[in-house]
């Protein structure tokens, strides 16, 4: 399956769109898409959302928690795993892609028309913050992402070795992006606590961005 | 909506009162019939489940709750309960303690399996730490661990360079289902951890395995694995039969990666879910054996 092809921005209602005197015809050559963009609160929207970070930071427990499913058994993943999942009005397909050093050069195959980059950091890794920053700073490099508003999941909050999102923040230099949208959230994929407040976020982003 | 009610009729009074013309016409019960009709396997344990499990008769139904230890009992309960005179069916009273303790051992087969699973894999205790490196030393014999913390370990498909992040929902199960392999069938091992390292179709050895680890302990759980340990072990399954399906899905995943030729190891989750799908069809016939078909050097 090509990851392309999942990517598909539709109304539920028949596509008949004027905006601002604008016709279908002269919408399609702007591209149907930005026009779709630009309307609010379309119900049904699909947005895709690339889950990204090292390997043990909790992609995967986080997906399974987004789709309520159970996390007991979960194991490392080997290419990716995709679920879809309704939130507020949009259809949030996230991609989880593995984050071992071996596959991380096939990130890229899947950048093209990301809505929302979620990057989830282990918290109570320290010694690899180094490691997890750098990647950051090649995802933020990267010309297809350019733009993609970027929530930063601060993970394993329930560990009592846990960084706060603000050490973190920091030792990132967040407050130096300046190209997009940002946010950093602290949370526990384990117990579910801050991942509603951090997809709000993406739905605002994504809702702000249309606009 | 008609299979409904018909399952429902069926269940509730046919099959009582056509188990009762069949006593009646034959001197038999069900269980009698179904030791005597079928060879010992899957499909003897499976119809006498089914029979002990719909059975309204309390003796019955506490059989399949009931210790391996007090399985005999049981079965001399059973047949004073049915009627049962051993003279005159002197080979039921053994084949329904096999097909006993095929049926309660598979339950306390997946009680051990969920123990050694909740096992957390910690570097603090010896034992876990001595399994680690023996699973090294086994498949990388001529090679030395630089340290226990080592880019190394990428060498036999683990993440990073602790494995013990590895391990996650599997726990101590991923591990020793790791090793088993490793040691039981060496050869073996190392010639899927060669494929696993080939440059253009290979996969992570160790994080694959771990993968099949959670395959062989969901099948154990839905209870999909019960004619295969119905047909394998006449008797009591034990962990070590469990490692021995781990070491045929290891072996058998590996064989079929090869040949399907997967464009990268992105396709991973596709081709274990293809892979999933064909053991789950050969679990669908009732005589399965799902063994690995070479001698292993125990």
């Amino acid at each position: 399956m090509s990851p392309s092809l999942c990517v598909t921005v539709r109304l539920t209602s028949p596509p008949l769109v004027t905006l601002g005197g604008v016709s279908k015809r002269e919408g399609k050559k702007m591209g149907l898409l930005s026009i779709l963009r630009k309307l609010k609160s379309t119900p049904d929207q699909e947005v895709r959302i690339l889950l990204l970070g090292l390997d043990n930071g909790g992609k995967t427990t986080l997906l399974k928690q987004l789709a309520s499913e159970d996390i007991s058994h979960i194991t490392p993943t080997q290419g990716f795993n995709i679920k879809s999942v309704q939130s507020q009005g949009f259809k949030l397909n996230v991609w989880d892609i593995g984050g071992q050093r071996k596959i991380r050069p096939y990130w890229r195959n899947y950048f093209e028309n990301t809505d929302v980059l979620i990057y989830v950091i282990d918290s109570a890794d320290r010694k690899r913050f180094e490691e997890t920053g750098q990647e950051l700073a090649e995802l933020l490099d990267e010309e297809k992402l350019s733009g993609v508003p970027v929530l930063i999941f601060a993970n394993k909050q329930d560990l009592l070795t846990a960084a706060p999102a603000s050490e973190i923040a920091e030792g990132l230099n967040l407050h130096t992006i300046r190209d997009r949208m940002w946010q950093i959230q602290s949370c526990s994929a384990l117990t579910g606590e801050g991942i509603q407040e951090g997809m709000n976020w993406v739905c605002k982003s994504v809702n702000s961005k249309k606009k | 909506m008609f299979g409904y009610i018909w399952q429902y009729v069926y269940t509730s009074f046919l099959r009582y009162w056509l188990k009762w013309l069949i006593r009646q016409a034959t001197g038999t019960c069900e269980l009698q019939r179904i030791c005597s009709g079928y060879k010992p396997g899957a499909l003897r344990t499976t119809k006498a489940e089914f029979s002990l499990q719909s059975s309204k008769n309390k003796v019955l139904k506490v059989a399949l709750e009931t210790s391996t230890n007090n399985l005999e009992q049981c079965v001399d309960q059973i047949m004073k309960e049915k009627n049962i005179k051993p003279q005159r069916d002197p080979r039921f009273k053994e084949s329904l303690h096999i097909c006993l303790l095929q049926m309660t051992g598979y339950s306390s087969l997946y009680r051990s399996v969920e123990e050694l699973r909740k096992e957390v894999y910690s570097s603090d205790n010896p034992k876990h730490e001595a399994m680690l490196l023996k699973l090294w030393d086994l498949l990388v014999p001529t090679v030395r661990l630089e340290s226990r913390i080592t880019k190394q370990w990428g060498d036999i498909g683990f993440q990073g360079d602790d494995p013990k992040t590895d391990f996650r929902g599997m726990g101590l199960l991923g591990l020793i289902n790791l090793v088993f392999f490793s040691e039981n069938y060496t050869m073996e091992a190392r010639q899927v951890l060669s494929h696993a390292n080939h440059p253009k179709l290979g996969y992570s050895y160790a994080i694959v395995g771990i993968n099949l680890t959670e395959m062989a302990y969901s099948l154990l759980r839905s209870g999909a694995l019960k004619p295969h340990f119905y047909n394998t072990v006449q008797g009591v399954p034990e962990l070590r039969h469990f490692h021995q399906l781990y070491c045929y899905l290891a072996y058998e995943f590996d064989k079929f990666w090869v040949a399907e030729e997967p464009e990268s190891i992105m396709q991973f989750n596709q081709y274990r879910e293809k892979f999933h799908n064909i053991v789950k069809s050969h679990l669908q016939d009732p005589e399965v054996c799902l063994t690995l078909t070479f001698s292993s050097k125990n």
